[in-house]
C-alpha cells in the first residue's frame, strides 16, 4: 500500500510554518527522512500518525483517508515517537499486555503469545518483569519497537529512534527495523546521515517544511560525482576559503588542521583541492545549502 | 544571587496569565460576597439585616480567613512547585552546577512564591474593602472604615497562617518532588481543623483547641466566644495569651520545617529519600547482547474491535486506572487520616450536656458528615485530573493515542475507575462506622442502611461530580488548574443565592438528600431526590458528550484547532445522544420550573418579604377589631399515612367575650391547604387567597355573651413525587392546630427587623408588647383567638398505627380497616393541641392514680424507664411544692427527627423527638454527664404547670413564666435525684450557652423579665437565675412564692399575668440584704467578672492548713447591644489596680458571693463520682473588688474558688477556681 500525501501545510500558533505545501508518495520499504533539527520532521510524522491536524492537505494510505478514517488507519499504524515515557512502576509485560488490548488483541492466549514474541524479538524477555521506567535508553527504544509490533502494522513511523543510543544498541535497533521494513512501509526520520545510508533504499531531505531532495541514497551520491573537493588547511586559510567557496563541511583533524569539503562545479585542482567521492553527507549539505 | 532568583521568579509569575486569573477570581469573589453581606444586592434579594458591622476586625477576619483557606489549595502549585518546576523541566541539572548558596536558592524560591500568594491574598482584602465603598451598601451594616481593621487581620491571622501553610508545603513538595503531597498536606490540615473544631465544642477543651488550631481561629474564638454585638463591632482582634502562644508555636513549627529543609536539601540529581531499610549491595551492570540478527515472524493473531470487546477493555483499563489511584501511599495516608478523624469526632459530636448517644447507624452516617464528603469530593477532583492527564504526565500519551482504541473507551474506563475510588472511600465510612459501633459495644449493625445511604444517595451525588470533574479536567491542560476550577465552582456556585436566584434547579448537583429517621426511614423526600439526581445526571451526560468531542488526544495548537477537531468528531453517534441528553435535561428542568413556579406558587425570599409588607399594610387595620374567641373545639381528624394525606373537619364555638356587638369576622387560613369555612349566620365578604385572610359579615351582629358555630374542613392538596403538600409522614405524623383556621389578625406574621421595616415605610415595632399594654394583656402568648377551651376529637389512622391527641381515650374502634380513637378532655385547656400517629410500642405505668404512658418506636427502649422515673419524680416534686396536677394522665410520644429535635408539652400529652433522649447513653456515675432523658422529661412535665396552669400574657417576659420556670423546676428534680454534681455541669453549660448566644441577637438583648421569647435568655440565663435565687433565698421560701403565685393566677382569664407580677412577689420574699439581686438578675442585664488572683496554702503546727487567697469580684451592667456600663445612677463606681498595673472597674458592690475551699477525695476520682469534698463554703458579703481571705481548714485543700458553682452570671467561669500547689 502506498502512502500519498498532498498539499500538506501546518502553521503553528507562534507562526512557524512547520509544513509547507508538502507532497510525498511512499511505497513499501524503508524510507529515510533526513533533516536538521526543527525541519518539520516530527510535525510531519505526528500528522501522519493522526496525532495532529494539518491546516490543509490530504493523506491517503491505500484507500484509507487518514485524516478522516483515523481509527481505520490506526489499526495499520505503528508509531514510535521521538520522545516518550511510560506509566511508572509498570513492567514491560504488563505494559505490553495493555498495549495489546489497546490495539485490539482480544484473545488472552493470543495476547500472551504475541507479547512474548515481541519481547523475544526485541531481546527484552529477560527483563520483562522489570519496570520500564527504569530501563536504559536503548532498552526503552526497543520497548518502543516491541509495542509498535503488536498490531502487525503496515505503516511504521519511527521518529529519530537512534538518537542517544550506543553503537551496539544502534545496530541492534537498525537490524530489527530493517527486518520489519522488508514487507511494510517504514518512515524513518533522523538527522544522522549514516542511518539512512545503512538502512534506507529511499530518502528525502526535509527543511523548513519542504522536501528538498527525493532519491535513493546511491543515486543521490552519484549525482554529485566530480563536484566535491577536499583540502587540508589551517584555520586562517579556512576562514579565507569560507568567503570564496561553498564549503559543505569543515572538520578538525588530529593535527589541529582542518579538512574542508567544498562543492564546486569548477575544478579546484589548481587551488590544491583533491576531488573526492561524494558521500550522503555531501548530498545532505548540498541540499540544505541550496535551500 | 538571592535577589536575582527572587526577582526572576516574581517576574515569571507576574507575566503569567494564570496569576491574573487567580487574582481576578479571588478579588471578584471576595468583593461579591462582602457586597452581598452589606446589602448591595438588596434590590433583587431579601433584605440583608444584622446588628453586626460587617467591616469590624472580627468580621473582616472571618471573611478573609475563609477565602484564604481556599487560597491554600493553590499553594502546592505556586509555592510547592517553585523548586519542583526545576526538576520537572530538568533545569536542575544545569542550575545545580552553578555557584549559589542553598539560602539564595531556597530563600529566593520560597519568598518569591510566598510573595505571589500574598499578593493574591491582599487582593481578597482589597476586594472586601472596595465592596464597602459601594454606594448601594447599607450604611447600617458598616462601621467606620479603618485601615487598621484590615491590617491587624493580616498581621495576626492571615500572614502567619500563610507562612505556616506555605513553608510546610514548600518543604514537603521540594523534598518529595511531588506536588500531590502538597495537596495531601492541605487536606490533612483541613481534617485536623475539623477535629479541633469538634474538640472546642466542649468547654474544658477550648484552651487546648486554641493552641492546636494551626489557623489560630480557635484561639480568637476563645477570647471572642462571649463577645457581644457591641464588642464585635468595636473591639480589635484579641492579641492575648493563648492567641500569642498559638502564633508562636505554629511559626516555630514552620521555621523548624524550613530549617530542616536547609539542612537536608542538596543540589543533587535525585530527590531526598528517607529510608530505614539497608541498601542492598548493588550489582555491576555490564552489557553483553551485542549484535544478533532476528527473523521476525510474528504469530498470527486476530484483531477484534467489536463493541463487546471494547466494553471488556473498558473494565480492564478501568482496573488499571483504579489501581493507579488507590494503590499508592498518598491515597492510603489520606484514608488513614480520614479514619482517624471519624474515630475521634464520633465520640464528641453527639454530646449533649456531657452525655453521648448510642452509636446508632443513622448517627454513624451523620457524624463523618460534611468533612468526609468534602474529602471524597477533593479526591474526585484530583483523581479525575490524574487519570485524564495520566498519559501526558507520564509522556506515554503519544503511544496510547496512536492506537486504534476509540476515545469513548478511555473516557468510560477513567470514569469507572474514578467512581470505584469513590466507592472505596464510601466503604471506608462503612467499615469505620461498624468498627466504632463494635468498639462501643453496640452490635446492631444496620448494614442495609449503610449501603442504602452511602450507595443509594451519596454515591449518586459523587458520580455526577465524577463526570463533571472529567469534563473540567479534560478542558484544562494543567490538572492543578482543573482542580482549582472545580473547587471554585463547587464552592462558588452557591453564591448565586446572593443574587436572589433561589430555585433548586439552578444549583448544580445540590441534591435534596432526605434525612434518615429510625421511625420514618428516608420518608417523603426520596422521590424528589431521585428526580433532581436524574436532572443533574442528564446535564452531566450532556457535558460528557461534549467531553468526548473535545477529548484530549494527540496535540493541538489553540482553541480554534480544538474546535476544528471536535467538529470532525461530531458524528451522529455522539451528537444525537448528546443532543437528547440536553433536550431531556432542559425538558426536565422546564418541567420542574413549571411545577415550582406555575403549577404552584413559588416565592423567593424577596417575594415573601414584599408580600409580608403588603399583608401588613392591608390587614393591620383589623388588629384592634373586636373578635369572638374560640371556646370549644371539636375536630374529626383523618390521617392517611400511606398517601400522606390528612383531612380535618372541625367545629369551633366562637363566643363574643367583649362588651360590644360584633358584625365582622376575620378568619386566617393556611394558603397551602384546601380550606372550607362556614359560619352560622354569616356571609363571606372577601377571600384573599394570597394572604389567607377571609372576611365574614354577620347577618345579625353577635351580641356580647352570644356564641356562634364555625365549621371548617382543612385538607392538603395531593402530594406529588417532587412536592410534599402535607405534614403527614408514613410513620410518625406530628401535626398541631397551627394548621387549622385562626380568628383575627395575626401579628406574628409581620416583618420583625426594624431596618427592613423602615425600608418599606412600616413603623418600628418590637417583637412583643410592654407588660402594661392592655390589648396585649388580653391574650396569652400561645394564642390570640382564644382563652381556655373545651376539647374533643376523633382521630383516625391506618390499621397498623396508633393516633394520639390531648384528652382521654373515650372509645376506640376499627372501621373499614382504619383505627379510630375518640379523645375528650375533661376540663378546660389552652387552644393548643397536636396529633401524633405512628406504629408505636407502648409502656404503661402508674403514679398514684395518674396513668403514665410512653409511646415509642420499636427498638428505642433504652431510656423508657428513665423517662417514667422522670415523670414520677416530677409529679412528686411539683405536686408537693407547686399545686396538684390537673390531669390524670401523662403521655410521652416519640416523633421522627424530620419534624424537629425538641419536646413539646400539650395538655397531658408530650410529643418528644427521637433524637433527644430516646437514644441517649446515660452514664449515671459520671458527674459531668447530665441524664437529659430524665431532665427533658421533667422540664416538659413542668410545663403542665408552667404554661398549662400559669400562662403569661402575650407581652415581654411571658416565656420567663413558662420556659425559665420549667427549667428551674426540672433542675430541682434533677438535683433531688442526682445531687449537686450534675447541677454544676448543667449550669455551666447553660451559662456558656447564654454567653455564647448574646452575639447572635438580631434586635436587642433584654433582661430576663422583659425577654421577647429569646431562647438564650429564657432557657439558659433563666435556669441560672432561678436556680440561684432559690439557692440564695432557700428552696422552701422560693417554692412558697411560686406556690402562692400559682394559687393567684392559675387558669385565670384575661388580663393574664405578667413576669413583673412574679418578680414583685419574689422581691417581697427577698431579705433586704439580697434585694439588689432582684435588680441584677431579673430587671437588668448584669454580669460579673470574678476570679482568684492568687492563692497559697501552708500547713500549721497543729496539723491544720491555712489558705490565703485574693478573690477579685467586679460587676457591670450591659445595654441591649452588650456594651459594658459601669456608671449608673446612684453610688459611684469603684476601682482596683492589680499587680500588672491594670485597672479594674465595677459598679458598687454589696453582694453576697460564695467562697469555697475544696479537697479532692481520691477514692471517688476513679469512679468519676463527685470527688469534691467541701472543706469550707460560705456566702460572703463583698464590697470591694479585691478581697483577701485567710481560711483555716482541717484537711489538705486542693482548690479554692470564688463563686465556685457558677451561680452568678459570670463572663469567664474557668478562672473562678484556682488549683493550689
Amino acid at each position: 500500500m502506498k502512502l500519498v500525501i498532498k498539499n500538506l501545510s501546518k502553521t503553528y500558533k507562534n507562526s512557524v510554518r512547520a509544513l509547507d505545501n508538502l507532497d510525498l508518495e511512499i511505497g513499501a520499504g524503508m524510507f529515510g527522512l533526513l533533516g536538521p533539527n526543527g525541519a518539520g520532521k516530527s510535525s510531519l510524522m505526528r500528522t501522519i500518525a493522526t496525532l495532529q491536524k494539518p491546516d490543509t492537505g490530504s493523506i491517503y494510505f491505500g484507500d484509507i483517508n487518514v485524516l478522516e478514517q483515523q481509527n481505520e488507519f490506526r489499526k495499520l499504524l505503528g508509531y514510535l515517537p521521538q520522545d516518550f515515557g511510560v506509566y511508572p512502576n509498570m513492567s514491560a509485560l504488563d505494559l505490553l499486555h495493555y498495549f495489546a488490548r489497546l490495539k485490539g488483541v482480544s484473545n488472552t492466549s493470543q495476547r500472551k503469545e504475541i507479547v512474548d514474541k515481541v519481547l523475544e524479538v526485541t531481546n527484552l524477555f529477560e527483563v520483562r518483569n522489570k519496570s520500564v521506567s527504569g530501563y536504559s535508553g536503548g532498552m526503552k527504544q526497543r520497548f518502543g519497537i516491541a509495542q509498535l509490533l503488536l498490531n502487525d502494522p503496515k505503516l511504521i513511523i519511527v521518529d529519530e529512534p537512534t538518537a542517544g543510543l550506543d553503537p551496539a544498541e544502534r545496530h541492534r535497533f537498525l537490524n530489527v527495523l530493517r527486518e520489519i521494513g522488508t514487507n511494510n512501509t517504514v518512515i524513518f526520520s533522523t538527522h544522522i546521515v549514516d542511518d539512512v545510508n545503512e538502512l534506507c533504499h529511499e530518502m528525502s531531505i526535509l527543511n523548513g517544511g519542504r522536501l528538498l531532495e527525493r532519491n535513493t541514497p546511491r543515486v543521490a551520491e552519484q549525482k554529485l560525482e566530480g563536484l566535491i573537493w577536499n583540502k587540508e588547511v589551517s584555520r586562517e586559510e579556512a576562514i579565507v576559503y569560507n568567503e570564496q567557496l561553498n564549503i559543505l563541511s569543515s572538520k578538525y583533524n588530529q593535527d589541529n588542521r582542518i579538512n574542508i569539503r567544498v562543492y564546486s562545479t569548477e575544478s579546484l585542482q589548481t587551488e590544491g583541492f583533491v576531488q573526492v567521492k561524494p558521500n550522503l553527507e555531501d548530498v545532505y549539505f548540498v541540499a540544505l545549502k541550496k535551500d | 544571587m538571592f535577589g536575582t532568583i527572587y526577582s526572576f521568579e516574581l517576574k515569571r509569575w507576574f507575566k503569567s496569565w494564570v496569576f491574573y486569573v487567580y487574582a481576578v477570581l479571588f478579588f471578584v469573589l471576595s468583593f461579591f460576597v462582602m457586597a452581598s453581606s452589606i446589602g448591595v444586592f438588596d434590590e433583587v434579594k431579601a433584605t440583608t439585616a444584622s446588628l453586626l458591622k460587617m467591616n469590624s476586625p472580627l468580621m473582616v477576619n472571618n471573611i478573609i480567613e475563609s477565602f484564604n483557606s481556599l487560597l491554600y489549595f493553590l499553594f502546592p502549585s505556586i509555592i510547592g512547585a517553585s523548586i519542583y518546576r526545576d526538576y520537572k523541566y530538568n533545569v536542575h541539572n544545569i542550575l545545580y552546577s552553578y555557584s549559589f548558596s542553598k539560602f539564595d536558592y531556597l530563600g529566593g524560591k520560597f519568598l518569591s512564591a510566598f510573595t505571589v500568594t500574598l499578593s493574591i491574598s491582599f487582593l481578597i482584602g482589597l476586594g472586601v474593602f472596595l465592596a464597602t465603598l459601594s454606594p448601594m451598601a447599607n450604611s447600617d451594616l458598616l462601621g467606620p472604615n479603618l485601615f487598621w481593621n484590615y491590617m491587624q487581620v493580616y498581621l495576626y491571622s492571615i500572614i502567619p497562617n500563610m507562612f505556616l501553610m506555605g513553608s510546610i508545603v514548600f518543604v514537603l513538595v521540594t523534598l518529595s518532588r511531588n506536588v500531590y503531597i502538597g495537596f495531601v498536606f492541605i487536606l490533612v490540615i483541613m481534617v485536623f481543623k475539623g477535629f479541633v473544631n469538634a474538640l472546642a465544642g466542649e468547654e474544658e477543651y477550648r484552651v487546648v483547641a486554641s493552641l492546636l488550631d494551626p489557623s489560630g481561629q480557635q484561639a480568637i474564638s476563645y477570647y471572642t466566644q462571649y463577645w457581644t454585638i457591641y464588642d464585635i463591632n468595636n473591639n480589635s482582634l484579641p492579641l492575648e495569651q493563648w492567641f500569642i502562644y498559638n502564633r508562636l508555636i505554629w511559626i516555630s513549627i514552620s521555621l523548624l520545617f524550613l530549617l530542616f529543609l536547609g539542612i537536608v536539601f542538596q543540589f543533587s540529581q535525585f530527590g531526598f529519600t528517607l529510608s530505614f531499610a539497608k541498601k542492598e549491595k548493588g550489582e555491576r551492570v555490564t552489557k553483553n547482547n551485542f549484535g544478533g540478527l532476528y527473523l521476525i515472524n510474528l504469530p498470527k493473531v486476530t484483531y477484534n474491535f467489536s463493541f463487546v470487546q471494547q466494553l471488556k477493555n473498558v473494565f480492564s483499563f478501568a482496573k488499571l486506572d483504579y489501581v493507579h489511584l488507590v494503590k499508592n501511599n498518598v491515597f492510603l495516608i489520606l484514608v488513614g487520616v480520614g479514619l482517624l478523624f471519624m474515630m475521634s469526632v464520633a465520640s464528641v459530636l453527639s454530646m449533649m450536656y456531657g452525655t453521648e448517644t448510642y452509636p446508632v447507624t443513622r448517627q454513624m452516617l451523620e457524624v463523618p458528615g460534611s468533612t468526609f464528603q468534602f474529602f471524597i469530593l477533593i479526591n474526585t477532583f484530583l483523581g479525575a485530573g490524574i487519570l485524564v492527564h495520566r498519559g501526558i504526565l507520564s509522556r506515554m500519551n503519544l503511544l496510547i493515542d496512536s492506537t486504534s482504541t476509540p476515545n469513548w473507551v478511555f473516557f468510560a474506563s477513567k470514569f469507572i475507575a474514578l467512581i470505584f475510588m469513590q466507592f472505596t472511600l464510601l466503604m471506608v465510612i462503612l467499615f469505620a462506622g461498624v468498627a466504632i459501633q463494635a468498639y462501643k459495644g453496640y452490635y446492631n449493625f444496620e448494614i442495609g442502611l449503610y449501603f442504602k445511604d452511602l450507595l443509594g444517595f451519596q454515591w449518586i451525588e459523587f458520580i455526577i461530580w465524577a463526570l463533571m470533574s472529567i469534563a473540567f479536567q479534560s478542558a484544562f491542560r494543567n490538572y492543578i488548574v482543573g482542580f482549582f476550577a472545580l473547587l471554585t465552582m463547587s464552592i462558588g456556585w452557591n453564591y448565586i443565592s446572593k443574587l436572589g436566584i433561589e430555585q433548586l434547579i439552578f444549583y448544580f448537583n445540590d441534591l435534596p438528600t432526605p434525612r434518615y429517621s429510625d421511625m420514618d426511614g428516608y420518608g417523603v423526600g426520596v422521590g424528589k431526590f431521585y428526580i433532581y439526581a436524574l436532572y443533574w445526571l442528564l446535564f452531566v451526560c450532556f457535558i460528557s458528550g461534549l467531553t468526548l468531542l473535545f477529548w484530549r488526544r494527540g496535540g493541538f495548537a489553540g482553541v480554534k484547532e480544538r474546535f476544528a477537531i471536535a467538529k470532525d468528531r461530531a458524528t451522529s453517534i455522539i451528537v444525537i445522544p448528546t443532543a437528547i441528553f440536553l433536550v431531556a435535561f432542559l425538558a426536565l428542568g422546564s418541567y420542574l420550573y413549571y411545577e415550582n413556579k406555575v403549577l404552584n406558587v413559588y416565592r423567593s425570599a424577596k417575594d415573601i418579604e414584599l408580600l409580608t409588607v403588603d399583608i401588613e399594610k392591608k390587614y393591620k387595620k383589623y388588629e384592634q377589631l373586636a373578635q369572638p374567641r374560640i371556646v370549644d373545639v371539636k375536630v374529626d381528624m383523618d390521617i392517611y399515612p400511606a398517601s400522606r394525606d390528612f383531612k380535618a373537619q372541625g367545629k369551633y364555638i366562637l363566643k363574643n367575650k367583649t362588651t360590644q356587638a360584633i358584625d365582622t369576622l376575620l378568619i386566617n387560613c393556611r394558603t397551602d391547604y384546601k380550606n372550607q369555612i362556614s359560619i352560622d349566620g354569616a356571609d363571606l365578604v372577601t377571600i384573599d387567597s394570597i394572604s389567607g385572610y377571609q372576611l365574614y359579615k354577620m347577618r345579625e351582629s353577635l351580641k356580647p355573651g352570644d356564641a356562634v358555630n364555625m365549621h371548617f374542613v382543612v385538607e392538603n392538596k395531593p402530594n406529588t413525587l417532587i412536592r410534599s403538600n402535607s405534614p403527614v409522614l408514613e410513620n410518625g405524623t406530628f401535626i398541631n392546630n397551627g394548621h387549622f383556621p385562626q380568628i383575627g389578625y395575626q401579628r406574628q406574621r409581620e416583618l420583625s427587623d426594624n431596618n427592613v421595616r423602615q425600608k418599606y415605610d412600616l413603623p418600628e415595632r418590637e417583637r412583643l408588647a410592654d407588660q402594661t399594654d392592655p390589648n396585649a394583656l388580653a391574650n396569652t402568648y400561645i394564642s390570640s383567638d382564644s382563652d381556655w377551651i373545651t376539647f374533643e376529637t376523633t382521630v383516625s389512622t391506618s390499621s397498623d398505627q396508633i393516633a394520639i391527641a390531648p384528652g382521654y381515650l373515650e372509645k376506640q374502634w376499627v372501621d373499614k380497616d382504619r383505627n379510630y380513637f375518640h379523645y375528650k378532655m375533661d376540663q378546660k385547656m389552652l387552644n393548643f393541641y397536636a396529633y401524633n400517629s405512628a406504629k408505636y410500642e407502648v409502656k404503661r405505668e402508674k403514679w398514684n392514680d395518674v396513668n403514665i404512658e410512653i409511646y415509642y418506636h420499636k427498638g428505642h427502649d433504652y431510656n423508657i424507664d428513665r423517662m417514667i422515673k422522670g415523670v414520677k419524680k416530677s409529679l412528686d416534686y411539683y405536686t408537693e411544692n407547686f399545686s396538684p396536677y390537673q390531669h390524670k394522665q401523662v403521655r410521652i410520644i416519640e416523633f421522627p427527627l424530620t419534624m424537629g429535635a425538641f419536646a413539646q408539652s400539650f395538655a397531658n400529652t408530650i410529643p418528644f423527638s427521637e433524637t433527644i433522649g430516646f437514644i441517649a447513653k446515660v452514664d449515671e456515675s459520671n458527674n459531668d454527664a447530665v441524664d437529659y432523658p430524665f431532665s427533658v422529661t421533667s422540664h416538659e412535665v413542668a410545663h403542665q404547670w408552667w404554661a398549662h396552669q400559669v400562662i403569661g400574657a402575650n407581652v415581654k417576659g411571658a416565656t420567663m413564666l413558662s420556659e425559665s420556670l420549667s427549667e428551674y423546676s426540672s433542675l430541682k428534680v434533677l438535683e433531688q435525684e442526682y445531687g449537686k454534681g450534675q447541677m454544676r455541669k448543667f449550669l455551666k453549660v447553660a451559662l456558656d450557652s447564654y454567653l455564647m448566644s448574646r452575639k447572635n441577637e438580631s434586635k436587642k438583648e433584654f433582661p430576663l423579665m422583659y425577654n421577647e421569647n429569646q431562647q438564650y435568655i429564657h432557657y439558659n440565663k433563666g435556669s441560672v437565675v432561678f436556680y440561684t435565687m432559690s439557692d440564695y433565698l432557700g428552696d422552701k421560701v422560693f417554692n412558697d412564692v411560686l406556690k402562692q403565685y400559682i394559687k393567684k393566677v392559675a387558669f385565670q382569664e384575661a388580663p393574664y399575668t405578667v413576669a413583673k407580677e412574679l418578680v414583685d412577689d419574689i422581691y417581697l420574699a427577698t431579705p433586704d440584704s439580697l434585694k439588689y439581686m432582684v435588680k441584677d438578675m431579673f430587671e437588668t442585664i448584669t454580669l460579673y467578672d470574678n476570679y482568684i488572683e492568687k492563692a497559697e496554702v501552708k500547713q500549721l503546727e497543729n496539723g491544720q492548713y491555712e489558705v490565703k487567697f485574693r478573690a477579685i469580684v467586679s460587676k457591670y451592667r450591659s445595654n441591649d447591644e452588650g456594651e459594658k456600663i459601669y456608671d449608673e445612677d446612684g453610688p459611684p463606681k469603684i476601682f482596683y489596680q492589680d499587680s500588672n498595673g491594670e485597672v479594674k472597674e465595677s459598679i458598687r458592690l454589696r453582694d453576697y458571693v460564695e467562697v469555697g475551699v475544696f479537697a479532692i477525695d481520691n477514692k471517688v476520682v476513679e469512679s468519676k463520682g463527685d470527688a469534691e469534698k467541701v472543706l469550707y463554703l460560705q456566702k460572703v458579703k463583698i464590697s470591694a473588688i479585691e478581697n483577701d481571705f485567710t481560711i483555716i481548714v482541717d484537711e489538705k485543700p486542693s482548690e479554692v474558688g470564688i463563686d465556685p458553682y457558677y451561680k452568678l452570671i459570670d463572663t469567664q467561669t474557668y478562672d473562678n477556681r484556682y488549683k493550689l500547689k
